[in-house]
């Protein structure tokens, strides 16, 4: 029961932080004026909150069932510090100012959706390599 | 030695990596002082089971603050690479706090 209970924390968790990361992508300018950041200050605080609570509902639910040993949480890891990352660098953004390069910008973006394909397929399918 | 950090007008950014470098500092100390003379001395594991998650989450996100002032211009990239190199040592951010953070502006202290 507590395990069913914080994976329901951490997937409404992952909803609002994936929410939060194309917000702040839109709301990224790549031309100017730039974005003003206390018009994002709830949402970034909102955004990494839920990041935060990703990560620890996740942290525990690995070593609960014991499955930091696996290839495919360990891949997945790697895509949510870069999805975590793209976070910082976005809210590092907003928070002065910064008008961003375009092609920057949709670099971003893909990598976002890749990053999120990639989590699902390792999530659901849990492919173990070799 | 101060190393100079670029203070902007809102310092919630600053505060926060604040809390989370106490946070980084105190787990860890409890984490080698505690836990594991528990472990190794008199045996006892449920300790470093327990507290080794909470330090590991509490450096990331010590090391995301880092990453997140630092393209935010609050810290420079020296400043960022001590930081982070503080999370290795017992007691390191509490030493390193008051010569890297820069202190937030507030209305009145411009």
């Amino acid at each position: 029961m507590p395990y069913l209970l914080i994976k329901s924390v951490h997937v409404g968790a992952v909803m609002i932080f994936v929410g939060g990361l194309f917000s702040h992508h839109s709301a990224l300018r790549v031309n100017g004026p730039p974005v003003d950041p206390d018009e994002f200050h709830f949402s970034r605080t909102v955004t990494t909150a839920a990041m935060f609570t990703v990560w620890g509902a996740g942290i525990w639910m690995a070593s609960s069932a014991g499955w930091f040993p696996f290839f495919w949480l360990q891949l997945k890891f790697v895509f949510v510090a870069l999805l975590s990352g793209i976070h910082g660098a976005q809210t590092g953004w907003i928070r002065r100012g910064k008008v961003v390069d375009r092609r920057i910008k949709a670099s971003l973006f893909w990598l976002i959706i890749i990053s999120l394909i990639a989590i699902s397929c390792l999530v659901i399918l849990k492919p173990r390599f070799g | 030695m101060t190393i100079p950090g670029k203070p902007g007008p809102a310092g919630n950014d600053l505060r926060r990596l604040n809390l989370l470098g106490m946070s980084e500092s105190l787990t860890l100390v409890v984490l080698l002082f505690v836990a594991v003379p528990l472990k190794h001395v008199f045996g006892e594991a449920w300790a470093v089971r327990g507290l080794g998650p909470i330090h590991g989450l509490a450096f990331l996100m010590y090391l995301w603050a880092i990453f997140q002032n630092t393209v935010s211009g609050l810290l420079t990239k020296r400043a960022a690479v001590l930081l982070a190199a503080a999370a290795f040592i017992p007691f390191g951010f509490l030493f390193a706090r008051r010569r890297i953070i820069p202190k937030p502006r507030s209305a009145g202290n411009p």
